[in-house]
């Protein structure tokens, strides 16, 4: 294995509100090998994005560190100023956002905004970059290019602007990809095809990705490792051949036994409602959902247990603390 | 079964600005598309990125004027009054969009995003019973009450995705167009949902256009499945006919690749697995657009334009491969 792109070790972001601080990441630890690809799936809320801007040094107040640190090649991500942040973002690390419209500037064209990535690196003028930005739209799929380059945010569609910045991310071929529901706003055709690309610069520039994705066929058939979270909590973590055989924790179980869909018939969910994250159930956080819940696990939290390298935070696995 | 929506070939084209490249070009979004929407019926509207499916969502609620075409809304047309439709008809014809936060002022808390949309419709509340209402809505979308007082960046993405089908929900619409509402969704929040929205849609007698890229969904929910392609609608027809025996080879490839919808469909033609350029919706390609795509174009594909024609009772399909058969 290769070794360690990126460490967060500890981490806790929390939302300072006035009706409350809102645990979004309480306690995650999560490391990235060269050539890896991590996939983080969970509930809806459960903290994925916050820890991906947490990742790529992007967090904004109300957000606050509580504690922990982000080693990207043992530098702390969380120490680093603005400067020294945009010269990692974009050239090491790229990111691909789940609301594409928070991140693309209505009042740019979609080419000059890719373009500033290279300026931004390089310091020269972003026009002259025009052309390699028609290449990276081709790559992406994105018909017409040499006039798309033009295309203000507003004249796109929802999967173009979600194409526009997976080309941003591989621009520079950077270190690590990660990649917040890169493929949610593209049809199933399309989808493949940019996965395809980014196996690609994977293997060309042993390139690492962090995918957060709901699409469950899709990450186990990317990702290498897969991470599941649950309302702040990394609730388990292992090899995806591994998880999909055998899911040792009971949300994990619970999501994986959602089947497919049958026609016409009510859908299945996890029974119980989705905790607060301003005032989280004690102990275990899905002890109230969970069907295999005993007296221990509404009173102390479960630690994540290692088993043959998977970790676990479940009382009913691993036995005694 | 009678209708509630009618769009008569509806066209929007889209003016460009080309860089270098000079001269007045177009994107053809919406090209010339005919739909009915009926009474109670789940509509599945399904295509590539950038088909033109959200542009054909937003004119059927009143939000896009298409230069040609008109759309009814029982028999009534919606753009024949000035420039916007008129606020009565504006609440019967609801939207949630592919982008909340486009569609969710950052400025209002949850609570007056959605205390409007419930005095909508029942002004004479107190207060009291507005927060209960609210309250009832977040929780059927799987939210607690933790939100109430948050403005719309303080929310994940899919919590927001929930924000706007609560609100279009409170106003207990007629006709909701519902543009890829639940994508930023695990699946477990996303089958609450799901039954949610079909619960009021059996309750409320809704008709809906649901525009989506998981064909589970499809197969799960949908009563009719439409099919666009560059602007066009390629094929129309109920959605066991089209799982069981795709015609037009686009929607072939769509099933193909979804693993989704793999256990629905008997199309297991390998043929058919994505392939090829997507073609420029500003230059279309000459005759089918599918062309540069197509595993089983003939040279008489180049040349003739396919027309959408009914093959069979309720079924639609534009090509000339499976016409001539
Ligand atoms: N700027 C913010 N201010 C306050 N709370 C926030 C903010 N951003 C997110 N939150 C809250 O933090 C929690 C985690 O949000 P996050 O966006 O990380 O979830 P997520 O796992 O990405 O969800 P989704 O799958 O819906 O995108 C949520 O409860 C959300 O309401
Ligand atoms: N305001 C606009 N100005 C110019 N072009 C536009 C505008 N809105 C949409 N388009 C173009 O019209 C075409 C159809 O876009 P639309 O958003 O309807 O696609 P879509 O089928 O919803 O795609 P997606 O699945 O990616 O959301 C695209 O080529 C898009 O770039
Ligand atoms: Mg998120
Ligand atoms: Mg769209």
């Amino acid at each position: 294995m290769g070794e360690k792109v990126l460490e967060v070790i500890s981490l806790r972001v929390y939302y300072d509100l006035p009706q409350g601080t809102v645990r979004a990441v309480d306690d995650v630890s999560l490391d990235v090998r060269r050539r890896e690809v991590i996939g983080i799936a969970g509930e809806s809320g459960s903290g994925k994005s916050t820890l991906a801007l947490a990742i790529t040094g992007l967090l904004r107040p109300p957000a606050k560190v509580v504690s922990g640190k982000v080693l990207f090649n043992g530098v702390d991500i969380l120490r680093l100023s603005e400067d020294e942040l945009r010269r990692i973002r974009g050239r090491k690390i790229g990111v691909i956002f789940q609301d594409p419209n928070t991140y693309l500037n209505p009042i740019y064209t979609s080419g000059f905004q890719v373009a500033e990535v290279f300026e931004a690196h390089r310091g020269i003028h972003a026009k002259k970059y025009l052309n390699e930005v028609v290449k990276l739209f081709r790559l992406v799929k994105i018909a017409d290019p040499e006039r798309r380059v033009y295309a203000y945010p507003h004249q796109l569609s929802g999967g173009m602007k979600q194409r526009v910045l997976i080309s941003m991310a591989i621009a520079e071929r950077p270190d690590l990809i990660v990649a917040d529901e890169p493929t949610s706003a593209l049809d199933v055709t399309i989808q493949s095809e940019i996965m395809d690309l980014l196996a690609e610069i994977r293997e060309e520039t042993n390139t690492s990705i962090v995918m957060i994705t709901h699409d469950l066929a899709l990450l186990f058939e990317v990702a290498d490792r897969v991470a599941i979270m649950y309302a702040g909590k990394l609730v388990e973590l292992g090899r995806a051949s591994d998880l999909i055989k055998d899911p040792l924790h009971p949300y994990t179980k619970a999501l994986l036994s959602i089947l497919r869909y049958e026609r016409k018939k009510k859908l299945t969910s996890i029974p119980g409602s989705i905790p607060s994250l301003i005032n989280p159930p004690p102990g275990c956080r899905f002890h109230p959902r969970c069907p295999y819940a005993f007296s221990k696990c509404s009173k102390i939290e479960p630690k994540a247990v290692n088993i043959d390298g998977r970790l676990v935070a479940c009382h009913l696995v691993g036995g005694s603390e | 079964m009678s209708s509630v929506l009618n769009a008569i070939n509806l066209r929007k084209y889209f003016r460009i600005t080309t860089g270098l490249l000079g001269g007045r070009k177009y994107v053809r979004a919406v090209d010339g598309v005919t739909l009915d929407l009926l009474e109670g019926e789940v509509l599945a509207l399904v295509g590539e990125s950038g088909s033109g499916k959200s542009t054909l969502g937003r004119i059927l609620v009143g939000l896009q004027r298409p230069d040609e075409g008109e759309v009814l809304y029982r028999g009534i047309n919606i753009y024949s009054s000035g420039n916007s439709v008129s606020k009565k008809l504006r609440h019967r014809i609801q939207a949630v969009f592919q982008n909340p936060d486009s569609s969710l002022n950052p400025r209002m808390q949850i609570y007056d995003i959605l205390k409007e949309a419930v005095l909508t419709r029942n002004p004479s509340l107190s207060d009291r019973e507005v927060i209960e209402e609210i309250i009832k809505l977040l929780r059927s979308v799987g939210l607690v009450e933790d939100h109430i007082f948050k403005y719309p960046h303080e929310l994940s993405g899919g919590e927001k995705q929930r924000i706007a089908i609560a609100r279009a929900l409170a106003v207990a619409p007629e006709v909701l167009i519902a543009d890829e509402v639940v994508s930023a969704l695990d699946i477990s929040v996303r089958a609450q949902v799901m039954n949610v929205l079909m619960d009021v849609k059996e309750k409320y007698k809704l008709s809906m256009v649901f525009i989506t890229h998981d064909m589970g969904l499809v197969w799960s929910i949908s009563d009719r499945v439409a099919v666009m392609y560059l602007g066009k609608l390629v094929e129309l027809g109920p959605t066991e006919e089209i799982f069981k025996e795709p015609l037009h080879p686009y929607t072939k490839m769509l099933l193909v690749s979804s693993p989704a919808a793999a256990s629905a469909t008997a199309s297991k033609d390998l043929r058919f697995r994505a392939r090829g350029e997507p073609p420029s919706p500003i230059n279309p390609p000459k005759g089918c657009k599918f062309i540069t795509r197509c595993p089983i174009a003939g040279s008489e594909c180049s040349i003739t334009e396919p027309e959408l024609m009914e093959i069979s009772r309720d079924r639609m399909v534009s090509c000339l491969k499976v016409l001539k058969i």
